[in-house]
């Protein structure tokens, strides 16, 4: 009996005070039970993507305490500089709730508790950990620091390429899980929005999954921030019509997507400064010579930022096929970039006669196989 | 007077492992020492994720885009030379047909000032790029500024 009260008290505790929270604001204690030097503590936050010391105080009697209030849960960390020049540091999760830090001499090594949020990180990390230590493993064993090559067979480098990914999937499974039994969760959204909207996430297949969390988390910023994303993945989606777009090719004519409609469309963006797009580039070569009269063009859409360094890329790797670019580079607002959301290059779509994306990001030295195996 | 040779980081490094999709595998943080009441150095650091690595600020045109430190230009104190780099790895990229350096896990780059005033703040920008094993950033702009006290 004693037992089920006090679960329901909790249970209440844990449900009831989102709102009542939000408008207490947050209190941060921290207490050092050895702490013998004189020493600052700072909060230290995200604004627009930078850090910042948004609070600080002196510790007295090993003991230090922030007040203040956040509109939504946030990455922050405690940071204690001592007077001997040693620092150290510790994240964690700052919401509107009692956080406490409990400590010996080290920041680092602190006992937190109060925040719902840090305690949820916690539970996911202890789930993924072991799967990124046997990545980071195997990583150690296949690479070298002084960049030579490792002596591995080849079957020892597929196996281990193997294990990587599939660890990989079961990280991906353990957050997925996590996602979905925390629909009213920061932490849920948190790992939603940086781990399951990864490079290539498929618009389809996570945006039933980003409508599980509640209304108050969907409309919050990072709600909002990853629904934007969906929805400029979705327009890169596999079966979804490419969006209408114009470009500018070297003699400054206007080239619009539309034009080829009646072809396959191999729709390679890169840039200049991007290796693994110009180490790709002999296998779209090869793609070319064989497939150009197959009823296949390849457009490049470059996001270099001047002419001079786009146009020596594309002579020094003598790219025979149309080039184009607006020349604004790749993180403009409202850019090609943004509004299929491409954050990082080599990317690519194939696109049918219809204007409809077939298939994505095809990469390799059988490059001109999987392409032809899509073209009819 | 004793002066107290402090290299203080601000706290921008080691936020944590989930940290470093959000924002970009490269996290910065500056310091900075005061050498002599006219004189002082502005420490510059990066900070990679594993797997990813920025570039030198000596690579030609042609190839990744370099690394490139701007100072704002302020009555209170003046460059002292350039900016100055450890080794970079450096290897020959037949991809780009040339010579590129680059840094991995971390790096700092040092700048000397001749100060004419005690305290001022020192403000800049850092250019750079990232990449992996399998793809790469746009190059991206970050802000500094440094209080010298």
């Amino acid at each position: 009996m004693k037992k089920f009260i006090i679960t329901t008290l909790s249970f209440v505790t844990f449900c009831l005070p989102l709102t009542l929270m939000a408008q207490m604001g947050y209190t941060i204690t921290g207490k050092f039970a050895a702490l013998n030097v004189p020493a600052k503590a700072y909060l230290v936050t995200l604004h627009d993507k930078r850090w910042k010391e948004t609070d600080s105080v002196v510790i007295k009697n090993g003991k230090f305490r922030f007040t203040g209030k956040v509109d939504e849960p946030q990455t922050a960390f405690i940071a204690i500089q001592r007077s001997s020049g040693k620092r150290d540091d510790l994240p964690f999760y700052l919401e509107n709730s009692n956080i406490t830090f409990t400590a010996k001499d080290s920041i680092k090594n602190a006992v937190v508790s109060g925040s719902v949020s840090d305690k949820e990180d916690r539970e996911l990390s202890a789930l993924t950990t072991p799967f990124t230590i046997k990545i980071t493993k195997i990583q150690n064993e296949f690479s070298r620091d002084d960049h030579k090559p490792v002596n591995k067979t080849a079957a020892e480098k597929k196996n281990a390429g193997d294990s990587i990914q599939s660890y990989v999937a079961q990280i991906r499974n353990i957050e997925l899980k996590f996602i979905e039994t925390h629909p009213n969760s920061f932490m849920a959204l948190y790992t939603f929005n940086n781990f399951i909207l990864n490079g290539h996430f498929n618009s389809a297949e996570v945006s039933p999954l980003f409508y599980k969390f509640s209304p108050q988390l969907q409309s919050s910023a990072l709600g909002k921030l990853a629904i934007d994303r969906i929805i400029s993945a979705e327009r890169r989606g596999l079966g979804v019509k490419i969006i209408d777009f114009t470009q500018t090719d070297f003699d400054g004519k206007v080239f619009n997507i539309t034009s080829l409609r009646g072809k396959y469309v191999l729709l390679d963006f890169w840039a200049s400064w991007c290796y693994w797009c110009r180490a790709e580039n002999p296998n779209v070569i090869k793609a070319y010579q064989q497939l150009k009269d197959r009823n296949l063009e390849i457009v490049s859409v470059s996001f270099d930022d001047t002419r001079a360094s786009w146009e020596g890329a594309v002579k020094a790797d003598k790219l025979p096929w149309l080039q184009v670019s607006d020349l604004k580079g790749m993180l403009v607002r409202d850019g090609l970039a943004a509004k299929l959301d491409i954050t990082a290059i080599p990317q690519n779509l194939l696109i049918n006669p219809e204007g409809v994306i077939i298939a994505a990001n095809l990469r390799g030295e059988d490059l001109p196989a999987k392409l032809a195996a899509l073209i009819k | 007077m004793k002066s107290i040779f402090l290299i203080l980081f601000l706290f921008v490094a080691g936020a944590g492992a989930s940290e470093a999709q959000i924002l970009t595998p490269v996290h910065w943080s500056y310091a900075v020492k005061k050498t002599s009441p006219k004189e002082a150095v502005i420490f510059l650091k990066a900070d990679m994720d594993a797997g990813w690595h920025i570039y030198s600020q000596h690579i030609n045109e042609g190839g990744p885009v370099k690394t490139t430190i701007k100072f704002l230009a302020s009555p209170d104190f003046t460059l002292k030379g350039t900016t100055i780099e450890p080794k970079p790895i450096t290897k020959m990229e037949q991809v780009f047909g040339m010579e590129v350096s680059y840094f991995e896990k971390s790096v700092i780059f040092q700048q000397k000032i001749s100060l004419k005033t005690g305290q001022t703040t020192v403000k800049g920008s850092i250019g750079y790029m990232t990449c992996n094993d399998e793809k790469c950033l746009p190059p991206a702009t970050e802000e500094f500024s440094v209080a010298i006290k």
